[in-house]
């Protein structure tokens, strides 16, 4: 590799690292001494988990960092100043291939600014998997990002190249979008190559479905708001997967938003899409933001104490779901045994992966009482339930439902 | 593949173990007699010679109380069994993921080195075969050395 193609690797690899395709990005670490293995600089190989929980490695990288725009959240903003820097399609490609031959990197994550404008970048990005395709023949995956405005002949051909593709929307509604990108419009520019997409998607291209990502906290929104949002995304839009990315400040001023408050918001994500759970269990607080204090999963099992405690040999597989403690691998795992055997012991929900220490005060085996809530939770905690509420409750309609 | 071999010393092979299997009772259960094979398959690749014992008990146990009652693992033997299994699948995902390769040959064998506890050589050959068919590949494990070419293995 030549120090050129490096240093634009190192450049690009890096500022990749705010579009997510699964992990986050890590910090640079120190090392103490020289007897030190491995390193998690942000040169551009990014770790992505399959829906089977495989993690694969993917090449994440930016075709250019050059952006005409000027969204706040975006360290690549025109206004930012930084070394700029640009892949030639036929360079990138030939990167790619001789790094996957090498077995560093299974896949490519290609996203960009935008130079000049959307369809032009987009045509050098689809060019560059074009290559890959038909020059090398590569076969493996490949993740398109979309940029916004791009025009309907480009999203088709970047559906027939890549497995994946993704549209930030960054915000999860037009108020909230003009606060942070004044110059996205966000129906036109956003939300409507993601119906191009989906409409790709049912038509039997881009194999892995589509995503999408939001920027936590950049405007001020609630957790309500996304999670309407991402709802509504899933339910009429398909989409296989929503990323949240808690703001990280670009320039002086601006505030760093909590890592537990991006947490929080998967752990609702994942109730949403494998637990059962519909928008309006999830229980929210006054400020209709989810409990930093308490998971979203346990929060709505100590406000429905009428549901609990739950015989585990008679529970429906929906019930089984909504004990904390309970993972959709392990209900499955109960809901098969008990057809054939009656469980008895703890210790047999143990050996199945539950786990016991939460799960304890909400179930009953055989009859038999396990736990009290008490044992778990501070009465401070059980008292700041009585004011939680659901998103169903707030009162503003979302643009998207109306 | 290797482990057919690893039943000989017991007088049975890996498929009279999986053929007694349709015998049982839960045999209805298809797709979970399906699994309880594959999972077989795995566990008796790992290194510890507790294996076979291991392998026969859940095997009585899914006799007795049926292959969920082992896919489930409810008691600590199916507990292990399935760790057993998971841990080569584990270490062959690992392999998969961690070798490097190096291009030899004007670009036409693929080579790599990697450290192995459970006897995972051929299904990661395997792996890096469906991956670069027009590749040789040749794997270097401690003493052992894999090489894959034409849908063929051979091993030294």
């Amino acid at each position: 590799m030549s120090m050129d193609t490096k240093q634009k690797l190192e450049i690009l690899g890096s500022a990749a690292k705010y579009d997510i395709c699964a992990s986050s990005g890590a910090p640079k670490r120190r090392p103490q001494n020289q007897n030190y293995i491995g390193s998690n600089a942000p040169a551009g190989i990014c770790h992505s988990f399959t829906p089977d929980g495989r993690c694969v490695s993917l090449l994440k990288v930016l075709m250019t960092n050059s952006c005409k725009n000027d969204c706040k959240y975006c360290v690549n903003r025109v206004s930012n100043d930084l070394k700029r820097e640009s892949f030639q399609p036929e360079e990138l490609a030939h990167l790619f291939i001789e790094l996957y031959r090498r077995n560093y990197v299974e896949g490519i994550f290609l996203s960009s600014g935008v130079q000049q404008n959307a369809s032009y970048t987009m045509k050098r990005m689809v060019q560059t998997l074009e290559i890959l395709r038909f020059k090398y023949n590569y076969n493996g995956y490949v993740h398109l990002k979309v940029l916004p405005h791009s025009s309907q002949n480009i999203i088709e051909r970047g559906a027939q190249l890549a497995d994946r593709m993704s549209i930030n929307l960054e915000s999860p509604n037009p108020d909230r979008l003009k606060k942070i990108a004044a110059e996205k419009n966000y129906m036109l520019d956003l939300i409507e190559p993601v119906n191009m997409i989906q409409q790709h998607v049912k038509n039997g291209l881009v194999k892995a479905g589509q995503t999408t990502q939001f920027v936590v906290g950049a405007a001020g929104e609630t957790d309500s708001e996304l999670l309407r949002t991402t709802s509504w995304l899933y339910k009429k839009k398909e989409l296989k997967r929503v990323y949240f990315s808690a703001f990280v400040p670009v320039s002086e001023g601006q505030k760093r938003i909590p890592l537990l408050r991006e947490h929080r918001l998967y752990q609702a994500d994942w109730l949403m899409r494998f637990y059962q759970f519909n928008l309006d269990d999830l229980v929210l607080q006054k400020d209709q933001n989810l409990s930093l204090e308490v998971d979203p999963k346990m929060v709505y099992a100590v406000k429905n104490r009428g549901l609990f405690p739950a015989e585990i040999n008679q529970a429906s597989f929906k019930t089984l779901l909504k004990i904390p403690g309970v993972g959709p691998t392990a209900a499955r795992r109960i809901y098969r045994a008990r057809k054939e055997h009656r469980l008895t012991e703890l210790s047999e929900l143990k050996n199945m992966g539950i786990v016991i220490k939460r799960a304890k005060p909400f179930i009953l085996i055989n009859g038999k009482a396990q736990g009290n809530i008490k044992n778990i939770m501070t009465v401070r905690q059980l008292a700041l339930f009585e004011s939680y509420t659901s998103p169903l409750a707030y009162k503003q309609q979302p643009f998207l439902l109306t | 593949m290797s482990q057919l071999e690893l039943f000989k010393h017991k007088n049975k092979s890996y498929e009279d173990v999986v053929s007694d299997l349709s015998a049982m009772k839960v045999v209805s259960d298809q797709n979970g007699l399906e699994i309880f094979k594959s999972e077989i398959f795995f566990a008796l690749l790992h290194h510890k010679p507790d294996r076979f014992t291991v392998v026969d008990q859940v095997i009585k146990q899914a006799e007795e109380k049926g292959i969920s009652y082992i896919l489930c693992k409810v008691s600590a033997e199916a507990k292990k069994f399935r760790s057993y299994a998971r841990q080569v699948k584990v270490e062959r995902y690992q392999a998969t993921a961690f070798i490097r390769l190096k291009p030899i040959d004007q670009h036409r064998v693929l080579m790599g080195e990697f450290e192995i506890k459970h006897q995972t050589g051929e299904l990661i050959t395997l792996h890096f075969m469906k991956r670069f068919p027009q590749y040789t590949i040749m794997l270097i494990f401690g003493e052992e050395v894999y090489m894959g070419r034409n849908k063929e293995i051979y091993k030294e």
